[in-house]
């Protein structure tokens, strides 16, 4: 059976002489023992499992209520120890400074009076939550989970293409796709020390409880989703299950004399720290969005009040707005007075006279993206699009540039994919997920993410990228 | 004690409600249809007829009125309706359906055996739906393979799930709909039953008793008390009181009852404990004076409506807070 290697691009498995690099040189020779027939069989076998287990996501666009399975390629990703210490040291370092950003933000916002960032970047952005100015969530903590997401250059150096401090999902097909592999090829385990992720549900747990209001001795944690119909329900049901603490929905909650209480049969029940997966807008239909039925009216001022811990806190959005990213080696420097560990691409602003004219000449060379986009909607890829797509984006993007940033198209790094009973290359990206609660601790381990079909950049779930097991290597003793 | 989210516990009431429709559904499907096959050379009219006993009792049902008279068409058109449909919100495939929606919404109350069992449960009838060639036969192999896959996942309820109040109730949800169901197919069936047996074909009129048990798997524990004795009176008094069989209305109460206790301890009476004693006490006290009674069906009919108000009570105290 061939393994093809990457022709552009960095290759993790495969050097550019298209010689095997040593960490790889186990897992493909195992592989290589397998015939195809029985590669074959466990391909089945693991789909089998994805669709029996319901290990699913909902697709936004398509009739309601339609689940999908994530498709998991079974040839994991290795990271050694040493590279991961870098992105390990990179993503508390950016994480440290977000969160700085954010308690600055809300409160002095020396960064905003000594020009690190320009006054009408926040105060235009709609994920700036005026209405919290002042409210100091407990420990000054904002980003309690936060995914970033990285790329390796042409020489296999991680980027951070971009920070996710809102709801970053993906944790529970980390968990997940690492089960699955145990179970479908557990020989590949015999010959590498991978560390393990399974401790991530009870990591949240301690992060979340570490934010619950003062004085209460054992925090009562809730998960809040909007529903059985969002995209990520699995997930949220997963962390719920995985934590042992209840799934709500706004409906569940109520709000009185400030302080939130979830209907139980037994009547209501204090809830202390709500784990939420609905964006801000949502919350409370009295600060926000006034038609939302997602929401829990009051919940901000019980907030506000310090009654309740919600995580990430409200208004942390406005750290991953696109427009924010260009600015975090100066935030990093302001806060920490250290420089960047992980470098970031280079990145043009629309709301800049010469970036703009720069964008609009250039369209079709770069990745352009909404500011407060995510899930690759409202982008375009320049270089994949058709002229049609990008006269269309032309037009949209003419009408409104403060909303848009444009990077140079970045070459992703290529692994080895099984698609179509071969071993071909595949772009990949990598999200690591850091918890902020007694200090920032980044899970070894991440949601690599495929885009399964050749040529392809896109390597969100929604628009049929798959993912891989991540394994980061323990560190030899010496 | 913590209570549970009100809206987990009406989805889990709701899981075993459906679990235990579906699995009824399919057995009732099944005997019926064996009864059919048994009768059609004796009696072919009540061979046909028979089938629009299982409307009767399961009301509100959809069947397309078959075309035919032919008994294959009419039995292909009742098991499919029963059994596939999902225009039809008391076959096996919209129980399990509506089961496992309960269950995705409150997978995280499930224990992942169970959530996968009935998953793999619902996919399958959901690819049945797809299956060229589809004819009575292989639908008669569906119903055992789903009966025994209903009951794994029953299985794997009792085995894994924490002994708290999720599973209290589930097994109320669970009990409520087995006595609703012992109570209606009395109610149909107890005419037929108790008619003077100088007036019908016996071959048939036991066949048809024998049927009625096993519809709700008590013909062998009833052999077991009674012997192979099908006395109707009898018949009538296991599936109502008897203190051991598993679908005796009796049985059901008691245990909804225990559930109900176990969730009240400490509280004062509740609603749903105040109309359950009604429907205990009648049970307990009344055995002689429902047995004699001339209109045993309407009594059915009246205790499944009784069950029906035990059911709205505990959904206003439980899930409506």
């Amino acid at each position: 059976m061939d393994w093809k290697h990457a022709s552009q691009g960095f290759d993790e498995a495969f050097d550019s002489k298209g010689d095997i690099r040593p960490i790889y040189e186990e897992l493909i020779g195992t592989f290589r023992g397998l015939s195809e027939q029985e590669l074959v069989r466990r391909e089945k076998l693991q789909e089998m499992s994805l669709v029996n287990q319901g290990i699913t996501f909902t697709v936004y666009g398509e009739e309601e209520g339609v689940e999908r399975i994530f498709p998991f390629d079974f040839v994991p990703r290795i990271i050694s120890s040493e590279d991961w210490n870098l992105v390990e040291r990179g993503i508390v370092q950016r994480v440290t400074a977000i969160n700085h950003f954010l308690v600055d933000l809300y409160s002095e916002q020396h960064c905003l009076r000594e020009g690190i960032v320009p006054h009408e970047l926040i105060l235009g952005s709609d994920e700036f939550r005026r209405e919290l100015i002042g409210t100091r969530p407990r420990h000054g903590i904002y980003t309690h989970v936060v995914g970033t997401d990285l790329l390796r250059d042409d020489h296999g150096g991680f980027l951070v293409l971009e920070d996710n401090c809102r709801n970053p999902s993906g944790v529970s097909y980390v968990l997940e796709n690492r089960n699955l592999l145990f179970r479908v090829f557990p020989e590949l385990f015999n010959r590498y020390a991978v560390r393990q992720v399974e401790r991530y549900p009870q990591m949240l747990l301690e992060a979340l409880r570490y934010s619950a209001p003062r004085g209460r001795e054992n925090p009562v944690v809730a998960v809040l989703t909007p529903g059985i119909y969002n995209s990520a329900y699995f997930e949220h049901s997963f962390l719920a299950r995985e934590m042992g603490v209840p799934l709500v929905e706004g409906r569940d909650l109520i709000v009185e004399d400030d302080q939130v209480f979830m209907r139980t049969t037994r009547g209501k029940q204090r809830v202390d720290v709500i784990y939420r997966r609905i964006d801000d807008v949502y919350l409370d239909p009295v600060v926000f969005e006034m038609n939302s039925m997602l929401g829990v009216p009051g919940l901000i001022h019980a907030y506000r009040r310090g009654n309740v811990a919600i995580a990430n806190a409200p208004g942390a959005g406005i750290a991953d707005n696109k427009s924010i990213y260009p600015y975090v080696p100066d935030l990093i420097r302001l806060y920490l007075d250290e420089d960047i560990i992980l470098p970031q691409v280079h990145t043009w602003l629309g709301r800049r006279e010469d970036d703009r004219k720069y964008i609009s000449e250039h369209l079709p060379e770069l990745v352009v993206k909404l500011c407060g986009g995510a899930g690759g909607y409202g982008m375009l890829v320049g270089p994949t699009a058709s002229a049609a797509e990008i006269k269309a984006f032309r037009a949209q993007f003419d009408a409104r540039p403060q909303d848009y940033i444009a990077q140079p198209l970045i070459e992703f790094s290529h692994h080895p994919t099984y698609t179509g009973g071969n071993f071909a290359p595949r772009r990949v990206d990598l999200r690591p997920f850091a918890l902020f609660g007694d200090g920032v601790k980044v899970l070894p381990g991440g949601l690599t993410r495929v885009a399964m079909e050749e040529g392809s950049y896109v390597v969100n779930s929604s628009q049929g990228g798959g993912s891989k097991d991540t394994w980061i290597l323990a560190e030899q003793e010496s | 004690m913590i209570g549970m989210l009100a809206r987990a516990a009406e989805n889990i009431y709701w899981l075993g409600r459906y679990l235990e429709r579906a699995e009824s559904a399919a057995r009732m499907v099944q005997c019926m249809d064996q009864l059919s096959l048994e009768i059609r050379g004796l009696d072919p009219d009540l061979a046909l007829n028979i089938w629009k006993h299982l409307q009767e009792m399961y009301p509100g049902s959809l069947v397309p009125t078959p075309e035919s008279t032919d008994p294959d068409a009419v039995t292909e058109a009742y098991i499919h309706a029963f059994l596939m449909s999902f225009d039809n919100q008391l076959s096996v495939a919209y129980s399990i359906r509506s089961a496992r929606e309960n269950a995705r919404v409150i997978r995280e109350n499930l224990t992942r055996e169970t959530f996968v069992l009935l998953n793999e449960c619902h996919l399958r009838l959901q690819g049945y739906m797809n299956e060229p060639d589809m004819n009575v036969m292989r639908m008669r192999s569906i119903l055992s393979s789903t009966r025994q896959e209903i009951f794994g996942i029953q299985g794997a309820i009792q085995q894994t799930f924490t002994r708290d109040e999720g599973l209290l109730f589930l097994d109320m949800g669970s009990v409520t709909e087995r006595a609703y169901r012992t109570l209606l197919l009395l109610g149909v069936k107890l005419p037929f039953m108790l008619s003077a047996t100088d007036q019908v074909d016996l071959p048939v009129y036991y066949a048809r008793i024998r049927a009625a048990l096993k519809s709700v798997a008590s013909l062998e524990n009833y052999r077991r008390n009674y012997g192979a004795d099908l006395d109707p009176m009898r018949v009538s008094h296991f599936l109502l009181f008897d203190r051991r069989a598993p679908h005796s209305v009796h049985v059901c109460m008691r245990e909804l009852k225990q559930h109900l206790d176990e969730l009240e301890v400490g509280s004062p009476l509740t609603n749903p404990a105040r109309l359950l004693g009604k429907i205990a006490a009648r049970l307990e006290f009344e055995e002689q004076e429902i047995l004699a009674s001339s209109e045993l069906d309407r009594v059915c009919h009246e205790l499944a409506g009784d069950i029906n108000e035990v059911h709205d009570a505990i959904s206003r105290l439980y899930f409506t807070v």
